[in-house]
This record gives structure tokens, C-alpha cells and sequence, in this order.
């Protein structure tokens, strides 16, 4: 068994209805509550937008360059799953794809 | 905190959007409509980005409405267009938390129907808005219950706010002088709204129960205020109640149409014929005799009925002979001649709608083919019969109706 991150990235919700928009939340919700279910989740959060991105530029710390939209995370999940290959096909799952949102798997490497 | 998807209530954030929109509006005005509904679009999305990670909270709806404020407290900080008005509406968005119990809510949102239905605006602009800021619908949802496209009823969001601009309509409830030419926009809308979910006009579906859920919880929501606590809200209530108990049966698990003598009335549903039954006890209080009154009595007379042959057809056709005083309309004497041709005979019911057959209005109504097919079929006059299902068939309104007529017109074959 191993622990992997699921970084949210990006995602388009604008546009919907009320209606619609409970819809794709009881669709995540589906998908996160699967996971709790099958004893596969570990962990979770939003990450709140803002922030800084810091880098050193001509010797100084600044704040970025920023991400993109798309390529902004919007909140992680960390699961326990058997293999690399299990952990994307849980994370194929998620809703998140259907919104023009992506995923980034990564492994967490045990201490 | 739970994380259990079965939490979320139906319609929720339908519903909400109507509170939040109300609210809303009633703090920063009807200029900055667009502004609000955006404000509480974004609330939604909020809620919709964070909830996944640790579940629906205990109150969404105090969520939902913890993040509006938040919202609107920023931007009167950052929109240099608040500057002047800034203190006085962070002073309202302060008094929310004592103004979030229930009768306040419900105030702001019938002040914003009220609104919606002014009389300065258009018949068809009235619904649309009413829809899109107290019913929280969406632009295409709308659409496709109108049976129009989207780019038309946005027109018609526009052109209503910038009316709602002009006429400087404001958010109060009316004062009582004004009341009943308003309430009756109101009950106009409302029923009109009802109508279209309960009988689609074209296209697959037969009937459209959003719409009709959404046209009681308006009505309802003016019956728990003392200003529509009135007898003709009570009776269009229940008007609304009793036709809604029979929504289930209207429609046989394939689809097709089945009218009120082939409805299995087990499918009725009884709580609703009893709360129909109950607001009209209520619309029974006072003076006023309105047509809701009458219809609603009407629908009484069938919910009451434990089949179609026991149908108490003297007391729906001394409904209607009131009803034809006060509205004396081609589709009431329609209705009319169906009670007198179950009285009289079929051919009681012919010469009634002969009476009204040159009329525009009916010549291009299908139900009215069909109705007068339905009694020279009782006659025995099968070529008329026909002729006039035939009629029905080229004018009819949704599929279902039209496999229904087209099955009419082959039995008289």
C-alpha cells in the first residue's frame, strides 16, 4: 500500500444553473464520499486562492510568476492505494475531469 | 459533519439563490441586479469547490449565506462605486444575522416577486424574472420550460431590468391601495408558470413538475404572509394542489397521455388533494368569489370522486355556470359543455361548442377538435367524429397528445 496526492487543478464552474451546480457538487461528493467508504482516504483540503508564489529575481524575493488559472490548485486528497495504477484509476474517476479541471498523481515518497 | 450525499435537499441551491438574490437586492437596489445574481452565483461555486473535502456542513444554508455576506463585504470595500453607500449597507449586512429568522427571508422574497410581476412590465418578462431571481432557474432551464431559446429569454432578463431601471420599481411590498391590482400579477404569473409545467405545449414531455413545484412554493410562500393571506390565494393554492395531485397519473409508464375518465386514482396523491381541500376551506373565508374560487371547486368535485362514473356533474356544472358570469370565455363555455353533455347528452354539448366554433380562438385549439370529436363519437356521427380528431391531430400540442388523438380517430374508423 502507498500514499498518493491527487492535486485539483483548474476546474470551470461558471455558467451553470443553480440546479446544475448541485448536481456537480453531489457528483464530487459521490466520488469523495467513495473514497471514505472504501477506506481509502487519508486526508483532504481546500486550498484558499491568493497566496504567493516567491521566487528570487535580480537578487530579490518576489511574488511570482503566478500560475495560470487552469494550472491553479485548487485543493489536494491524499488516498491509500495499492499501486500507481489503482490510485489513477480512482482518480480517473473524479468529477473533476468533466470540468475542464486536471488532476496531478503523485506518489508520496515514505520517509 | 457528515459526508453523506443523501444530506443535500433537493432544489437547495435553487432555493437558496432565490433567498440570497432577494436579500441581496434589497441592500444594494435594482441597479446592480446583474451584481447580485453574480455575487450569489460565485457563493454557489465557493460551496461547490469546498464541500467535497469535508462534506456538506451541518447548516449549508447558513454556509451559503455566511459566504454572500463575506462577499458583499468586499466588494463595498474594493468597488470604489460603494464608496458613499458603503456604511450604510455594511450597517444592513451587519443586521442579517437578526434578520436571517424566517419571516424576514420570506419578506425579501415576496417583495422581489411583487417586483418581478409589476404590472410596467411586459406579461412575458414577468415570468421570466420571477423565474430566473426568485426561483433561482437558469437561463437555458427557462428556455427550455417556455420552449424558446436561450438568447430570447435573455433578451427578455435585460429588457426587464432595465424596465425595473426606468420605473425606478423599488423592493417594498405594495401598500394596501395598490394591493390588489398587484397580488392579481401576481396570482396571474404564478398560475400561468403552473399552466406551462403542467401541460407541456410541444415537444416529448407532458408535463414539466419543476415548474409546477416551484409555481406552490411561490404561492404558498404568499399565503404564510398576513398580505396574501387572502381568499383568492388560498383558492388558487388550492386550485394548484388538487390539479398537482394528479400529475403522477396524468402520464401512463410509457408516456402516453391519459386523460382524467382513464387515471388510475390511486396514483393521486391524497396529501396533496388534502391540502388542496384545505386552502380551499381557507379561500371559503370572506366575501370574495373569485374564478380561482370556482376552478378550484371544479378540481374539488374530481378529487373527490372516487372514479370518473361517480363524478358529481351537477355541482361541476353550477361551478361553471357561475364561472361563465365572471369569465364568460370560449374556453369556459368548452369546459362548460363537457358537464352539460355528461348531464344532458352529447348532443347538448354539440350545440354549445357549434355556438362557439367561428371563434379564432378556438378554431386553431386543439382541445376544442377534440372535445367536440369526443361527442359526436358519443353521438355515433363517426365521420364527423374524424374529421374533427383529425383537426385536433394537426393542431396538437406535445407528442403524447398527438398519439393519443391519433388513436381516438382510428377507433372511429
Amino acid at each position: 500500500m502507498a500514499t498518493f496526492m491527487l492535486l485539483l487543478k483548474g476546474g470551470e464552474f461558471s455558467g451553470y444553473s443553480p440546479e446544475d451546480s448541485q448536481k456537480i457538487l453531489q457528483d464530487y461528493m459521490g466520488w469523495s464520499q467513495k473514497l471514505r467508504t472504501q477506506g481509502k482516504y487519508k486526508g483532504g483540503e481546500e486550498l484558499k486562492g491568493g497566496g504567493r508564489v516567491l521566487a528570487v529575481k535580480e537578487g530579490r524575493v518576489v511574488d511570482g510568476p503566478f500560475a495560470e488559472t487552469k494550472e491553479v490548485v485548487g485543493g489536494y486528497f491524499l488516498i491509500e492505494e495499492s499501486s500507481l495504477e489503482t490510485a489513477t484509476a480512482t482518480a480517473k474517476d473524479c468529477p473533476h475531469l468533466k470540468y475542464k479541471g486536471t488532476i496531478e498523481l503523485r506518489e508520496v515518497n515514505p520517509h | 459533519m457528515t459526508v453523506d450525499v443523501g444530506q443535500l435537499v433537493d432544489h437547495l441551491f435553487r432555493h437558496q439563490y432565490g433567498h440570497l438574490v432577494s436579500m441581496l437586492t434589497r441592500i444594494f437596489g435594482f441597479d446592480n441586479l446583474d451584481l447580485v445574481e453574480d455575487v450569489v452565483q460565485e457563493t454557489l461555486v465557493k460551496a461547490l469547490r469546498h464541500w467535497p473535502y469535508h462534506g456538506i456542513p451541518d447548516n449549508p444554508a447558513g454556509w451559503l449565506y455566511q459566504s454572500a455576506k463575506n462577499q458583499a463585504f468586499d466588494i463595498i470595500r474594493r468597488n470604489a462605486l460603494f464608496r458613499d453607500k458603503a456604511p450604510e449597507i455594511a450597517r444592513e449586512l451587519e443586521a442579517w444575522d437578526r434578520r436571517i429568522d424566517e419571516t424576514s427571508l420570506k419578506d425579501d422574497e415576496l417583495a422581489m416577486i411583487f417586483a418581478c410581476c409589476h404590472p410596467a412590465l411586459a406579461p412575458d418578462t414577468r415570468v421570466a424574472l420571477t423565474l430566473k431571481t426568485v426561483g433561482g432557474f437558469g437561463v437555458g432551464e427557462i428556455a427550455r420550460a417556455f420552449l424558446t431559446n436561450e438568447t430570447t429569454i435573455a433578451q427578455r432578463l435585460v429588457r426587464a431590468k432595465r424596465r425595473l431601471r426606468d420605473e425606478s420599481i423599488s423592493l417594498d411590498v405594495p401598500p394596501d391601495c395598490e394591493m390588489p391590482e398587484r397580488l392579481e400579477s401576481v396570482l396571474e404569473v404564478i398560475y400561468f408558470m403552473f399552466n406551462e409545467g403542467y401541460s407541456a405545449h410541444r415537444g416529448a414531455n407532458l408535463v414539466r413538475s419543476d415548474l409546477c413545484e416551484e409555481a406552490i412554493r411561490l404561492v404558498q410562500l404568499l399565503t404564510l404572509h398576513p398580505v396574501g393571506s387572502r381568499p383568492a390565494v388560498h383558492a388558487l393554492t388550492a386550485l394548484m394542489f388538487l390539479q398537482a395531485a394528479r400529475l403522477s397519473a396524468r402520464q401512463a409508464p410509457d408516456g402516453e397521455l391519459l386523460v382524467l375518465a382513464d387515471q388510475d386514482r390511486t396514483l393521486w396523491d391524497g396529501r396533496l388533494i388534502d391540502r388542496g381541500l384545505y386552502h380551499l376551506s381557507q379561500a371559503g373565508r370572506g366575501e370574495e368569489l373569485t374564478a380561482y374560487h370556482l376552478e378550484a371547486g371544479i378540481a374539488a368535485c374530481h378529487s373527490l370522486a372516487p372514479a370518473y362514473g361517480l363524478t358529481d356533474w351537477p355541482q361541476i356544472l353550477g361551478y361553471y355556470d357561475q364561472l361563465i358570469q365572471i369569465n364568460p370565455s370560449p374556453v369556459v363555455t368548452l369546459n362548460r359543455a363537457v358537464a352539460l353533455s355528461m348531464i344532458d347528452g352529447p348532443g347538448a354539448g354539440i350545440t354549445q361548442l357549434h355556438s362557439i366554433q367561428h371563434q379564432r380562438a378556438m378554431q386553431e385549439y386543439s382541445l376544442f377538435h377534440a372535445t367536440l370529436a369526443d361527442f359526436y363519437s358519443r353521438a355515433g356521427l363517426n365521420q364527423e367524429a374524424r374529421a374533427s380528431y383529425q383537426r385536433a391531430i394537426e393542431l396538437a400540442g406535445s407528442d403524447p397528445e398527438q398519439r393519443f388523438l391519433i388513436r381516438k380517430k382510428e377507433i372511429r374508423s
